[in-house]
């Protein structure tokens, strides 16, 4: 049995190949994988706004997209990742009360999953690193657990079925 | 030399002369945001009286007594919230309302699996075991949610001598943690410590019918209930 890790909103975590990392109850936050499939280690981030720029709580934590990746990549590299080696899969950024969307009372753009989606592909673009798989968006919350050994994110929507990418 | 040890009590030890404090680390009273004693208080005693009125509507509905443990009013870190919400992986019913006026912020009712069922079968008689949220049924919870929610802020209304309005009722059959997400996602553009009120309700003869209730006022709306309670700073 391998020794599993939890990480909770807006933490991420470092694992090598005899660990595997669990986020549970993911609604419009992302579940953000990064693997480096020679050295077998990955990372998992449980991400909760998409920038800090609006926001006053300190940046340095993986609560934001564009933190989180930098963060992310910081340590990998760190460990011994190779950057251009690295590929990123994603889950989550659901919409979780879909009537909600109301422009005239919250402003425009309220549906937090779609821009926490954008965000986190953007903060990838710019470090260059591919997603390869991925499982967002929907109306449903889901749990997700990476295992840095295959690379493979499984997700468990709340619906019942499991995806892996 | 027998140790007492109680949550939630300051108890001096005595034998090494220094005051030692055992407080649940979640139930951290507010620290930061300098929420004293009194305040905490007041703040349960706000939330004690309005389910008091949530809960006679509710009995009303079921023509059953509704009974409800003492409120807790805890400051917490937004990434600890889903713990305290329950199992994060645990599908839920989930029934969402903001508030706005002088204050702001959001009423979340969660109702397990079997409650849901239960209330079912009293509201409408339907006595299947199945869960299908169709139309009339996801409305019928809603309109629960609406009655619960308002009886609450009429009297949070009264106690803070303020208007409030409540926007309509969102419904959510979900994970718990992901149904709290887009809450936290409101409340963490500002802070890292919100500030959780909670109540739980049952009644007495079944367990199953038992639901929690959760106001999360935004980060700037404690102080101004504390303001016009006359607690302010």
């Amino acid at each position: 049995m391998k020794k599993e890790v939890r990480i909770k909103i807006s933490e991420y975590c470092l694992a090598p190949e005899s660990e595997i990392i669990k986020s549970y109850g993911l609604g419009s936050c992302i579940g953000l994988a990064l693997w480096d499939p020679k050295k077998k280690i990955g990372a998992l981030a449980h991400i909760l706004l998409p920038s800090s720029r609006n926001s006053r709580p300190r940046a340095g934590s993986a609560r934001y997209a564009s933190s989180a990746v930098s963060l992310m990549l910081e340590e990998m590299i760190k460990a011994g990742c190779r950057r251009d080696r690295l590929v990123a899969k994603v889950a989550g950024g659901a919409n979780m009360f879909p009537a909600r969307f109301n422009p005239a009372a919250d402003g425009p753009g309220l549906n937090i999953g779609k821009r926490n989606i954008q965000a986190v592909r953007r903060a990838l673009a710019r470090k260059k690193i591919p997603i390869a798989g991925q499982e967002v968006g929907g109306e449903i919350g889901r749990t997700i657990e990476f295992n840095p050994q295959t690379g493979e994110l499984r997700v468990y929507k709340s619906t019942g079925e499991v995806k892996i990418i | 030399m027998k140790e007492f040890v109680g949550a939630g009590l300051a108890l001096p030890d005595f034998r090494r002369g220094k005051p030692r404090r055992y407080i649940k680390e979640d139930e951290m009273r507010a620290e930061k945001m300098d929420l004293d004693r009194v305040q905490v208080d007041a703040l349960q005693e706000l939330c004690n009286i309005g389910m008091g009125h949530a809960t006679t509507a509710l009995a009303q509905i079921v023509g059953k007594t509704i009974y409800f443990d003492v409120p807790r009013v805890i400051k917490s870190n937004i990434s600890r919230v889903p713990e305290l919400i329950g199992k994060a992986d645990e599908i839920v019913v989930g029934i969402y309302l903001r508030f706005q006026g002088p204050i702001t912020g959001n009423i979340l009712f969660i109702f397990p699996r079997e409650s849901v069922l239960l209330l079912r079968e009293i509201i409408t008689g339907n006595k299947s075991r199945e869960l299908i949220f169709d139309e009339y049924q996801t409305s019928l919870l809603k309109e629960l949610g609406n009655i619960l929610a308002g009886s609450y802020l009429s009297v949070m209304e009264k106690l803070l001598g303020m208007n409030l309005i409540q926007s309509v009722p969102w419904f959510a059959f979900d994970l718990a943690g992901a149904i709290i997400d887009p809450i936290l996602i409101q409340l963490g553009k500002d802070t890292d410590q919100i500030v959780v009120i909670e109540a739980e309700f049952f009644i007495r003869e079944s367990k199953d019918l038992r639901g929690k209730f959760y106001l999360l006022p935004d980060p700037n709306s404690v102080l101004l209930m504390l303001k016009a309670l006359g607690l302010g700073a």
